[in-house]
């Protein structure tokens, strides 16, 4: 089984060594997201917003991050695949969807980790900011990673059986996400309309929970936890079963084999 | 058991156009331990038919077994005991040849004492070492195409589909990968399920071929009972110092036609039984032989014909059969 899992990491790993732009995504992008809405923060509380909106944001950016890098590796497990017109190679042997969904989830949070750990040491000495706080619901970050897997298998589930036509849902989603989230805001201050949305999103009632946890909301820490990892163990299930059925299309069709 | 049980299997593709048809029902047996030719013109179902025992698609209906095992249900194991090499192939443009190999070797749930073993050993044999560290997107297809030769072998499969797996590649190269499957067949024993365009590529390596035609298996068996059943005609070709009072051949015993075009084609059942008697016949009328050959029906020969193609004008550019 590890073997089959390692190649997904092992070819994540080599094409971000022979990319250097791939390392940004990881190392740079996620950095300076951090510092500018930091800066940004510090403006605003100059400028008379509460002490916590910092804390509030910074929140917000981690877990940005973490989800975006997340989905990013679980789908580009194909969007390599399919840029390099190797997709029909890449279930061969004894290789399957539980492989390939292990492998590439674990680069994703492999990396992901990476981004925390560097912006959690940012964040510390020059804001003076520090999630280990949160202690026991730093876990909601796991569920976070759970959704953003099950997102990407979702994407991946498509391309498969329709080709590289949704591709661009790999950015979109993660926009669509940020606005919904409350990556920057709370979703109180949404119409209802979408506040209904927001509430069927895992990753907001991480955030809430995350939140609550530091002192934004005390009540909710353990309710959002709660209903944050049960919605995001539904949206694996979900992507899980989309990928699969993805996969069986993209065979019956002979998709998978124009690329 | 055969390598290859195939039973009425049939493939459909829909699009917006419609639906068409790849395969209408083929049944097939191969056996193992062999180099097998599947032949067919462009479109005729050879790459669907590869792509299917190899369960890179699902069939619409009918079974097929590689191995014993069926293509759908235990298509894990069929995977695992098969290696699919296609013409053309890419792979991650960044990464070198051993990365390539390493990276296809753990996916095969290798492990890595195997792993270092077959990708040396493939790397060496194929010719890979002198190209080894340069990026795939550097490499001419030659090189690409070895490659791609090495990763259907590194799990050291029982049966191994090549599809079209010199297509695009110099006379050398060609020669190289030809002499390799060769090699391989009589180290280990393997089937080999080969198809091609270029058939005289076929008709050196295989015995035993599949014709294939709009989805339909037209003709399988023996190249040489095929050519036999078919009663192809053989060609003499003369170069005569004149061509005028040839009449003679148009009621001679064992002639099918002849014609006139760099030189006198003569199309018999048998060349080397009918050639004694069209050299009596043209001493007879003072006409010098210059030079002679014969040509013994081909598998070009056996498709062509099989396929519904004038075999002897196709072959032999201006010359008309009669």
């Amino acid at each position: 089984m590890w073997e089959e899992v390692s190649a997904h990491i092992y070819k994540h790993m080599k094409i971000m060594a022979k990319r250097p732009g791939e390392l940004a995504w990881i190392f740079v992008y996620p950095f300076i997201s951090f510092l500018s809405v930091g800066i940004l923060a510090f403006f605003l509380i100059s400028e008379g917003a509460p002490l916590d909106s910092m804390m509030f944001v910074f929140v917000g950016v981690i877990v940005w991050n973490l989800y975006g890098l997340t989905q990013r590796a679980v789908t580009y497990g194909i969007t390599f695949d399919i840029w390099s017109a190797s997709l029909k190679h890449s279930f061969i042997g004894k290789s399957s969807i539980r492989h390939f969904v292990v492998g590439n989830a674990l680069f994703g949070l492999t990396s992901s980790m990476a981004t925390a750990v560097l912006i959690g040491i940012v964040g510390y000495f020059v804001f003076g900011f520090n999630l280990l706080v949160a202690g026991f619901f730093l876990v909601n970050l796991f569920f976070v990673f759970i959704f953003a897997t099950a997102i990407g298998l979702v994407i991946n589930g498509l391309m498969l059986a329709k080709g590289d036509k949704y591709m661009s849902l790999i950015w979109m989603g993660t926009g669509i996400i940020m606005i919904f989230s409350g990556i920057y805001y709370p979703v109180s201050i949404l119409p209802v309309p979408m506040q209904a949305i927001s509430n069927a999103i895992p990753v907001s009632h991480s955030l809430a929970s995350l939140r609550a946890s530091l002192g934004f909301g005390q009540s909710l820490a353990v309710n959002s936890l709660v209903t944050g990892a049960a919605l995001s163990l539904v949206y694996l299930a979900i992507g899980a079963w989309i990928f699969r059925l993805g996969l069986k299309r993209g065979r019956t069709s002979g998709m998978i084999t124009k690329y | 058991m055969n390598a290859i049980e195939i039973e009425k299997l049939r493939k459909k593709f829909e699009d917006k156009e419609g639906t068409t048809w790849a395969l209408g029902g083929i049944d097939l047996k191969i056996r193992k331990k062999q180099i097998y030719g599947l032949l067919g013109p462009n479109g005729a179902g050879k790459t669907t038919l590869t792509f299917i025992l190899s369960t890179m698609i699902l069939p619409t209906s009918g079974q097929a077994r590689v191995l014993g095992y069926d293509v759908v249900k235990r298509g894990n194991e069929v995977r695992q005991r098969s290696g699919l090499c296609l013409g053309g192939t890419y792979f991650y443009w960044d990464l070198n040849a051993r990365e390539i190999l390493e990276y296809f070797g753990r996916l095969y749930g290798l492990n890595k004492q195997v792993r270092e073993r077959n990708k040396n050993r493939l790397i060496d044999k194929l010719g890979i070492k002198a190209f080894e560290k340069k990026p795939f997107g550097d490499l001419s297809t030659g090189m690409r195409q070895k490659i791609a030769v090495a990763k259907s072998l590194l799990n050291d499969p029982e049966v191994l589909f090549l599809d079209e797996p010199t297509a695009g590649l110099d006379v050398e190269v060609a020669m190289d990968v030809r002499n390799f499957i060769t090699d391989m067949l009589q180290e280990r024993d393997m089937t080999v399920i080969l198809t091609s365009h270029h058939l005289q590529e076929v008709e050196q390596l295989c015995k035993k071929i599949a014709i294939i035609n709009k989805g339909r298996l037209i003709q399988h068996g023996d190249i040489k009972s095929i050519k036999t059943g078919l009663k192809i005609p053989d060609i003499i070709h003369l170069y005569l110092d004149r061509y005028d009072k040839l009449g003679f051949l148009e009621n001679m015993k064992g002639v099918k036609s002849h014609g006139v075009s760099d030189g006198l084609f003569i199309s018999v059942d048998s060349g080397l039984n009918r050639l004694d008697s069209i050299v009596r016949e043209l001493k007879k009328r003072r006409i010098g032989i210059k030079d002679m050959e014969i040509k013994k029906a081909s598998l070009e020969d056996v498709f062509l014909s099989i396929v519904g193609r004038k075999e002897s004008g196709k072959a032999y550019g201006k010359f008309r059969v009669k």
